[in-house]
């Protein structure tokens, strides 16, 4: 499958698994990363779609690995 | 053989390397420990293929390092953590049993309370098997025959 960040015009969207990041741990990032990221509605089953009303990557990454700790701990 | 890290472009600025994993030989407990290290050196995501079949991991450098040697040294730690928790798992028995030598060794008490807490279970288990016993007229007890 192809990268799960998809550029938009001013924003990118983040596709996450369900098999591999827990309901838990994407709500917990979502707090800590609010008005930055918001769950957004997503087509395919069996994963939660997350938008990010900024253009800067770095902060998708830094959210990811925000998340991917929260999956460690 | 099938590819197992390729580096792509994201943009002209970015690029990244992805990781195909077979989850059968790498646990998702592996790769999760195995990223957490990483997460100093590199941006880390998780996806799975088309079929759920494998687990892709999508790593972004965070410090200019050659991608596939980064890629080379995750999976390096990968199996790091896999023996790891091989051992742990094949030892699991093993820790418990000196852990419970020592904690009884410092204050025997701990001993007769867990002594005392089997033998608890031991009579529940044992009053739950008793079958039900009903009084006759003579207040003699009998099985309750079934009809």
């Amino acid at each position: 499958m192809a990268l799960p960040i998809k550029k938009e015009k001013n924003s990118f969207r983040l596709s996450l698994s369900d098999n591999l990041y827990s309901t838990t741990s994407i709500q917990k990032s979502l707090q800590d990363f609010h008005g930055l990221a918001k769950k957004s509605r997503f087509k395919n089953k069996g994963y939660t779609g997350i938008k990010f009303n900024t253009p800067d990557l770095n902060s998708i990454l830094e959210f990811s690995n925000y998340l991917l700790s929260l999956q460690r701990s | 053989m099938k590819k197992i890290i390729s580096v792509h472009n994201f943009d002209k600025d970015t690029k990244y390397a992805k990781l195909t994993l077979n989850p059968k030989i790498y646990t998702l407990q592996s790769i999760y420990a195995a990223g957490y290290v990483f997460l100093d050196k590199a941006y880390i995501l998780l996806d799975q293929d088309k079929n759920n079949k494998n687990i892709e991991v999508y790593l972004f450098s965070k410090n200019n390092q050659d991608f596939k040697n980064l890629g080379l040294e995750f999976f390096n730690e990968i199996l790091n953590y896999s023996h790891y928790f091989s051992r742990v798992e094949s030892n699991a028995g093993i820790i418990k049993t000196i852990m419970q030598r020592v904690l009884f060794s410092v204050n025997p008490k701990f001993a007769e309370e867990a002594e005392e807490q089997e033998m608890q279970e031991l009579l529940k288990e044992l009053e739950k098997e008793e079958p039900v016993r009903s009084k006759n007229r003579y207040g003699f007890t009998h099985k309750k025959r079934k009809k």
